[in-house]
């Protein structure tokens, strides 16, 4: 086990100064600097190596501090101001049932650290050949002693001394952790073993299971309020004694259990490996890849788009093929205008009839509102992924009058598939002001009504031309473009500095209306002159 | 029609890949590239179809005095990149309807699909349930359709079965009149039993081998030797 465990050392250490070095190398205008030389066994690379330890161990207690001031700190503050505005410190109930559902059982059930996919399992086990159980079995007390590790000062500093418990709570969460934690490997592997079950694999379960886990806690706070014991009796001695004894059966199962060269086999293989890494990048991609399982032959055989031609025949097909990405959010929005305009409407009709109430001043908000209602970054994430990142291979691809043509195609497409939420976000406006029966603010708002289906093809026409000029996605996935992190995030201070604007001028309106008609021009030219220069793959 | 390299050269970081290459292909011939896994070729290739940029020397149609463009480069890549969204049939009519004013020959997207072997059954298939060779197949119908100029095969018969390949081999055969086509392999017999003049790249140079080792009984030995490796190991 012990050549396992430094061997494994030192392939992640390998592994992560590489990365490192890989990384600088890549960094715009120093990166040509950095030499490949780095790559090989030096001094600088036992520096890196070291420095890379060092970040770990921080990186450790900076997460895990991170992590116990967002889920259990702050949420328990902020529970003890609602309920018990007058005490000091923190309730322990509050607390236990906090770690309770977020660690103890959410944490500890959708992980595993024997059927999680990581590269340096496949390198270890199948190209070293690496004995498989004290592989995993050093794997799982490495992440036992980290938890200790990087928890324990965090738990302290938390508990103790901004909360003002006894510093037994931090020891014993501590304890209920490591032996919810066994438990949850053990079960983990069992259930793999005996049903077929990887929860490694249960992305759709496991995340809604930390999803609801701090809401649980906030109902069981809610609903333990008054119970002091609930905390005392979670956190006494015996309850941990008990827990510890219930961990030994898991414990003896993880050291007896046969077949982990079995597992290894199953999930650490190349093709299993890649595709958990793929799948994380997918996950980076948006847009997963078309499902071949989706269409029918009457899908994949039909005249649907016979009379279309080139590039409208090709994006016709793409839209189509991929719609199913779409439509989820689409509807979202859909029904989210609805329900709000049906709730202004109800709270106009009945709570906001004064006459002061001017229904033009939100126009700002709107700005806002519109920028987050845009799909044009998820559109061209998918559109990349899913078709430009064959395409662009070829010559006719890239060609000026090829990009204009398919950027025209697009923004039709995408400013269709925002305008019905937009149109719709019109008629909630002219409805609310119909429900505070106030129909004379609609000649008010009537540059605000056309500046919204403006707006929402002003964000679309900014999105597509961010794509096409600077082509942030590599094909591996992932994103790299200053100047597209610049200027997106431009727009998003732009569009979120309109919040707090408070004016009603028309003047406001009039220069958004100006500003959209601008843009399209302008970006047609741009397209034409840079694209063929700059939109290519990475 | 001649395309000439003059002088290239592009690096990596330190590694030079291309240090001083020059060849002049001629029209009506198909060039077999050989080299050593890591010398090059793919990085050539992507030279002459404009992918990469080289840091100097030049790539010229010698007929117009011209850096060849995107539309006179047709490129087969080992690793077949298509639309995984299309149906194969799809694909070729798209390709057929922007490529309309470069190709000649007006046949249907029916009798082009027929014509490289692709099963009927499959032309109404996701291009993304093709195997390897289907995609292949579909890459190197591009080219036919286009028939570039310039036409660069990266390791373009590896993955076609033993008929497939025979009638890969014909096509490409009755295609290169007219055409400078560059095959990139590994495999000797296909070099030998393709290609009208083998070019080699080692260390970061180009050479051509002569007519009378390729015909020589020692030629896979020699070949080896302009490799760089040791023909009797």
């Amino acid at each position: 086990m012990h050549n396992t465990a430094l061997t494994t050392w030192r392939l992640q250490r390998s592994m992560a100064v590489n990365r490192f070095v890989y990384r600088l190398q890549h960094l715009p205008l120093v990166g040509k600097k950095v030499p490949s030389s780095l790559y090989r066994g030096s001094e600088i690379k036992s520096l890196f190596s070291a420095l890379s330890l060092i970040s770990h161990i921080l990186s450790g207690f900076v997460k895990k501090a991170i992590y116990l001031a967002a889920f259990i700190y702050l949420p328990a503050q902020q529970a003890m101001e609602w309920l018990f505005p007058e005490q000091e410190g923190l309730s322990l109930t509050m607390v236990f049932l906090l770690f309770f559902c977020m660690n103890l059982l959410a944490g500890s059930f959708v992980n595993s650290t024997v059927l999680n996919v990581t590269e340096d399992k496949y390198v270890i086990l199948n190209l070293m050949r690496a004995d498989a159980k004290n592989y995993y079995l050093q794997q799982i007390l490495l992440k036992l002693a980290g938890d200790t590790l990087f928890f324990l000062p965090g738990l302290i500093v938390a508990l103790c001394v901004l909360g003002k418990l006894s510093l037994w709570v931090p020891l014993a969460l501590l304890l209920e952790l490591l032996a919810f934690r066994g438990i949850g490997e053990a079960l983990g592997l069992w259930l793999y073993d005996k049903k077929d079950f990887n929860i490694a694999h249960t992305g759709k379960v496991g995340l809604p299971i930390l999803g609801v886990s701090l809401p649980a806690a906030a109902g069981l706070i809610y609903l333990c309020r008054g119970i002091p014991t609930v905390g005392t009796v979670g956190t006494h001695p015996i309850t941990v004694l008990v827990v510890l004894i219930v961990c030994l059966p898991a414990l003896r199962y993880l050291l007896g259990f046969g077949g982990y060269t079995y597992v290894a086999r199953q999930t650490a293989t190349y093709s299993v490996v890649m595709q958990g890494i793929l799948a994380v990048q997918d996950a980076g991609k948006s847009g997963s890849a078309v499902d071949e399982k989706a269409f029918g032959e009457k899908d994949l055989h039909s005249n649907k788009f016979e009379k279309l031609h080139g590039y409208d025949y090709l994006n016709a097909l793409f839209f189509d093929r991929n719609k199913r990405q779409y439509r989820v959010l689409w509807r979202i929005k859909i029904i989210a205008i609805t329900v709000l305009t049906i709730g202004g409407c109800v709270a106009g009709f009945f709570l906001l009839n004064t006459p002061g109430t001017k229904v033009s001043t939100i126009m700002p908000a709107l700005v806002f509102i519109l920028y987050l209602m845009c799909s044009g970054q998820r559109v061209c994430r998918s559109l990349f992924y899913n078709c430009d990142v064959c395409l662009l291979k070829y010559g006719y691809y890239r060609q000026g009058d090829a990009l204009l043509q398919n950027f025209r195609i697009r923004l039709r497409r995408l400013v269709w598939m925002d305008m019905v939420p937009a149109l719709l976000l019109c008629a909630g406006i002219v409805l609310f002001i119909f429900s505070i029966r106030q129909p004379w603010q609609l000649v008010d708002c009537v540059p605000m009504l056309l500046t919204i289906p403006l707006l929402s093809i002003f964000f679309d026409i900014y999105q597509l031309l961010l794509y096409y000029i600077f082509q942030p996605y590599l094909e591996a996935g992932g994103q790299k473009s200053v100047g597209y992190s610049v200027f997106s995030m431009l727009i998003y201070v732009a569009a979120y500095a309109c919040l707090q604007v408070h004016t009603d001028s028309i003047w406001f309106t009039l220069s958004i209306m100006a500003l959209t008609v601008v843009v399209i021009p302008v970006s047609y030219a741009l397209i034409y002159r840079l694209a063929p220069k700059c939109f290519h793959l990475k | 029609m001649n395309l000439q390299i003059d002088h290239l050269q592009k690096s990596f970081s330190e590694k030079s890949v291309l240090k001083d290459a020059s060849f002049t292909f001629e029209k009506g011939k198909i060039y077999g590239l050989l080299g050593r896994n890591g010398a090059g070729k793919t990085t050539l290739f992507n030279c002459i179809s404009g992918e990469l940029k080289a840091e100097s020397g030049s790539i010229k149609m010698l007929a117009d005095d011209m850096t060849p463009v995107a539309c006179d480069v047709g490129y087969v890549y080992a690793t077949p990149v298509l639309p995984d969204f299309l149906t194969g049939y799809e694909f070729v009519r798209f390709y057929l309807d922007i490529n309309r004013d470069k190709i000649s020959h007006s046949k249907t997207v029916e009798e082009y699909l027929t014509m490289v072997g692709l099963d009927q059954d499959d032309w109404y298939r996701l291009i993304k349930g093709y195997s390897h060779g289907m995609k292949n197949k579909l890459q190197m119908l591009c080219v036919l359709m286009a028939q570039p100029p310039v036409v660069l095969l990266d390791e373009p018969l590896t993955s076609f079965d033993v008929v497939a390949a025979h009638q890969m081999k014909e096509l490409l055969r009755e295609m290169k009149v007219g055409h400078i086509l560059i095959l990139s392999t590994h495999i000797l017999q296909i070099a030998s039993d393709i290609c009208d003049e083998i070019v080699v790249l080692n260390d970061g140079l180009l050479q051509g081998v002569g007519e009378e080792i390729m015909h020589a009984p020692d030629f896979e030995e020699q070949v080896i030797r302009l490799l760089g490796g040791d023909a009797d190991a």
